[in-house]
């Protein structure tokens, strides 16, 4: 097993890495910018390094820096988190020269399913059902105009380098065609450093679910069911529920029994997760992400299944936890992103928690590095923590979410635990009947 | 590096300091584990503090010595990377910049070495080295304070 992880990230993720590392008696290293130097974590691991100033580009996103840290600590592997360099293909290439694992899928899978074309191709190839759209990416305009046909308006134009919801443009008809491509080209361009564009059907109702999935990159793979994800702004996930109040166990094994086999199948390396737009029974592939998600604790409580421990005993060499026939889902478990900003116009709001006390009692955990004295950084992201209920079935769920989001005190900083209350309130949540849009409607509302 | 008694040295540096003034001695020095305290005030200054660590080990973790002055002192030369500091340019090779020396800005005072490559780290101001403040072949990371040129 590992001696010594160095954890490449920040804030709550960072922690959830440390305490799984503590639980398994391997050494950490907390790397962290100067901005994050009273970070939990960082006072919690074993050894720390500071890698470089609050930028993120010149800390957490600096490849030789990293590297340095690993060299003078000895680490023997690196655990990515979530965002920042966790799909990366090149650090985890750089990672593999260097003899340090990288605690996730190979360098290839990672810029396989990077690639949202390709990722599409290769969800077609293993099996999975996908959005009706362009075979690969737009050519001329002309060329646009001929797929959008067979599409059907309105369409999505996305930018094959993008993923997680951004680049992309919606053409409600012909008209509008000509302009959202360039406009979708040069933005794509700007932001991922490619313009090319591939384009996919509208679905005007869906839900977002995707699957877990964790396999051992000897030809094994199982998933752990399917987390519903549907309650976004602007294409980031504000509250997510396991499992789906939308699926049947007869679709959860259905689907999931084929994304097991799609990563078997791929020979994939870790965990990830499917993702898929449902609508009107049927299910379609968008894309895949190849990393631990920000959402996975309500998996890990429905499952009972330790997912950041499970990617390290794989990373290692080790087996999966669990067969297929083993997975058991008991209860609900719905999570809550708390952000430091806003409750209604959502601008962020870093800065000083000068009171700090987190909700406890049966079914409630909080992943959180934040505690009271602590400086929100104004140079990360605004999550202040997750909020994670679990129960019995899915009202006892809701009941002790009110009763958490009740007791919980952050002062010093504004937080969304004003939206999340009023939520509760909404007859749609209360019974598990919203899409991808409800939330953004129910905002533009109030 | 490793801060993992940090904020005890500083509650002990303060709670030297607040004994200092109450009993109008000038000077204190305790000795704890392998960490050596002095704390010294002069009838009109501040009392100033000053960490001498009693043994130093290469290995990690181990209690890091507060260079609670030195980190914000004018002339710091602080490290703008991570990597392994050497004061020579070669094992057994004079330092380049012993306490002392005069120095132009731009002469290179250490290297840092990273991932075997060799990152020559120059004064950036002129000056004389007054401190040297880690040891050839420390591990050092970003912002480190490595040595004083005044």
């Amino acid at each position: 097993m590992f001696d010594k992880i160095l954890i490449a990230n920040r804030g709550e993720i960072a922690l959830r890495v440390q305490r799984a590392c503590r639980e398994m008696g391997i050494a950490t290293v907390a790397v962290h910018s100067t901005a994050d130097e009273d970070a939990m974590h960082v006072r919690l691991a074993n050894e720390s390094v500071c890698i470089g100033p609050p930028s993120a580009t010149d800390s957490y996103l600096n490849i030789p820096s990293l590297l340095a840290a690993c060299e003078i600590t000895g680490a023997d592997a690196v655990h990515p988190g979530y965002g920042f360099l966790s799909e990366n293909a090149r650090f985890a290439e750089i990672l593999r020269e260097h003899d340090v694992t990288f605690i996730g899928p190979t360098p290839e899978h990672i810029a396989l399913m990077g690639d949202k074309i390709e990722a599409k191709r290769t969800a077609v190839e293993l099996g999975l059902p996908v959005v009706p759209g362009s075979d690969g990416a737009i050519g001329s305009d002309n060329d646009a105009i001929a797929v959008a046909r067979d599409v059907g308006y309105p369409l999505l134009i996305k930018a094959s380098s993008g993923g997680g919801g951004r680049g992309m443009q919606i053409v409600r008809s012909q008209d509008e065609l000509s302009l959202a491509l360039s406009t979708a080209r040069s933005e794509a361009l700007a932001a991922f450093g490619d313009d090319a564009v591939y384009m996919e059907r509208y679905l005007s109702k869906p839900r977002h679910i995707e699957f877990q999935i964790v396999a051992d990159g000897r030809g094994n793979a199982i998933h752990l069911g399917e987390r519903d994800c549907s309650l976004q702004r602007r294409h980031q996930k504000v509250w997510e529920e396991a499992l789906s109040p939308a699926l049947n166990a007869q679709e959860r094994d259905r689907v999931g029994g084929l994304v097991a086999k799609a990563m078997a199948d791929f020979g994939y390396l870790g965990v990830g997760t499917i993702e898929f737009l449902f609508e009107d029974g049927e299910f379609y592939f968008i894309e895949m992400n190849t990393r631990l998600q920000v959402e996975h604790p309500i998996t890990e409580m429905i499952t009972g299944v330790d997912l950041v421990q499970e990617q390290i005993r794989i990373a290692n060499g080790g087996n999966l936890s669990v067969s297929q026939d083993e997975v058991s889902y008991d209860g609900h478990a719905i999570e809550c992103r708390i952000n430091a900003e806003n409750p209604t116009t959502f601008r962020p709001s870093p800065g000083l928690v000068e009171a700090y006390h987190p909700p406890g009692g049966l079914g409630v955990r909080i992943d959180s590095g934040v505690y009271a004295g602590y400086r929100i950084p104004p140079y990360y992201d605004s999550l202040i923590g997750k909020l994670i209920v679990f129960g019995k079935h899915r009202n006892e769920c809701l009941m002790r979410l009110r009763r958490a989001l009740d007791e919980f005190v952050i002062e010093g900083v504004e937080t969304t635990i004003p939206l999340f209350q009023s939520l509760l309130m909404q007859p749609d949540i209360m019974n598990g009947e919203y899409d991808i849009h409800w939330l953004e409607e129910f905002l533009a509302e109030t | 590096m490793s801060r993992s008694k940090k904020s005890i040295d500083q509650d002990l540096i303060r709670e030297l300091a607040a004994l200092l003034k109450e009993t109008e001695l000038s000077e204190i020095e305790v000795e704890q584990d392998d960490l050596r305290i002095r704390v010294a005030r002069t009838l009109t200054a501040a009392p100033a503090a000053l960490q001498v660590p009693v043994a130093r080990t290469d290995a990690l973790p181990g209690p890091l010595p507060v260079e609670a002055d030195a980190a914000g002192k004018p002339g710091t030369v602080n490290s703008p990377m991570v990597g392994t500091a050497y004061l020579s340019p070669s094992p057994g090779t004079p330092p380049f910049a012993p306490v002392g020396t005069e120095v132009k800005e731009g002469d290179t005072v250490l290297i840092i070495e990273a991932m075997k490559t060799m990152n020559h780290i120059p004064a950036p101001h002129t000056g004389k080295v007054t401190a040297v403040l880690i040891e050839n072949g420390d591990p050092v990371e970003f912002g480190e304070p490595l040595m004083i040129i005044e």
